[in-house]
């Protein structure tokens, strides 16, 4: 069965259908969740919120379209909104941290170099941060990611220029 | 000849949200000045270190959890239920109408506005006057005779109202069980 009549299925109210789509787009959300949270179990909670919120909202959900978009934006609101609700999280994982088993020399750079990215995204500001993920992961222009964000476009502008410019700044070291 | 790209500019131009002819002039700036070269190559190296963090997959499998989180709560109810809820809504409805048709004399208006206003100063306002419409010869001491048919009308619609939430529930539980 193909995504369209799985999303037509769940648009329908049906349970099963819709645990298929979580299924299919699990990774794509759970990452962009990652991106944002910067630690995995915090975002295994986000996602996990943002299909239980899809689900109510099946309504909104256009069969015609691959659903992975749409979940997304949704787990980048719920990780915007529970960023807001607290203080920056501990960077308690990083991405690319080296494995116990020896690793050949070009692995290990880019591994630092990948461990100093997320870092620098967790330095930015919650807002900032879902501009980021939803330009650079999910390819939005300024327009969709002030809707998807509920954002005023000039806000949506200053907040990415700023984030850019703040990486540029923490990643000036690296190649 | 234009001045160094903004920041907004430089950022425009490598999302690709500026107009053309825009565009074009910036790439000739940019043909020629060191400066917003640097800044705009510092911008793409932004995006590429961003393109190359690798994907991560989660640990536990998130459908699992999101069914037994689904399908634990209530879902969205059936046309057909609506419909049922409706009617139902309605013949509680009509129950609670006709009995206070048959057992209520409702107040007596006011025949002016002055006539009103010195309800209102004396404290006399008629609030709904409610009797029992009893068999001759039966009479109940006030204020029980005034209130009982209200409260008999309360009941009714509570008790119909209870068993329909209580058939709903029913009902659901023996869905998700089954």
């Amino acid at each position: 069965m193909d995504e369209r009549d799985l999303a037509q299925r769940a648009v329908h109210g049906d349970p099963d259908a819709f645990c298929e789509l979580v299924q299919l787009h699990q990774a794509g959300v759970y990452n962009a969740a990652y991106r944002m949270t910067g630690n995995r179990q915090e975002a295994e909670d986000a996602a996990q919120e943002a299909f239980i919120k899809a689900f109510r909202s099946i309504g909104r959900l256009d069969p015609g379209r691959s659903a992975g978009p749409w979940l997304r934006r949704i787990v980048v609101n719920v990780c915007l909104n529970r960023l807001e609700k607290r203080e920056a999280l501990p960077l308690a994982e990083e991405v690319g941290l080296v494995s116990p088993e020896p690793e050949p020399e070009p692995q290990v750079v880019e591994q630092e170099q990948n461990r100093q990215v997320q870092k620098a995204l967790l330095k930015l500001s919650a807002r900032q941060r879902a501009v980021i993920t939803l330009r650079h992961y999910e390819g939005l222009s300024y327009s969709e990611m002030a809707e998807a964000l509920a954002r005023p476009l000039s806000d949506i502008k200053s907040d990415l220029f700023r984030a850019r410019r703040l990486l540029a700044e923490e990643l000036k070291d690296l190649a | 000849m234009m001045d160094h790209l903004s920041e907004s500019q430089l950022n425009e131009f490598l999302d690709g949200e500026i107009t053309e002819s825009l565009r074009q002039e910036a790439e000739t700036h940019l043909e020629d000045c060191l400066q917003c070269q640097a800044r705009l190559k510092s911008l793409e190296k932004v995006a590429r270190l961003l393109a190359r963090l690798p994907e991560v997959q989660p640990v536990h499998d998130l459908e699992a959890a999101v069914r037994r989180e689904i399908e634990g709560k209530p879902q969205q109810l059936s046309l057909g239920w609506k419909v049922l809820l409706v009617v139902q809504g309605g013949t509680m409805l009509a129950v609670c109408l006709l009995l206070a048709r048959y057992s209520v004399r409702w107040m007596t208006l006011p025949g002016s506005w002055e006539e009103l206003a010195g309800q209102v100063i004396q404290l006399d306002l008629q609030l709904p006057r409610l009797a029992l419409r009893l068999p001759d010869g039966i009479t109940l001491p006030e204020p029980v005779g005034n209130i009982l048919p209200a409260v008999l009308a309360l009941l009714a619609g509570g008790a119909l109202l209870w068993g329909m939430g209580n058939a709903l529930l029913l009902r659901r539980q023996k869905e998700i069980e089954s």
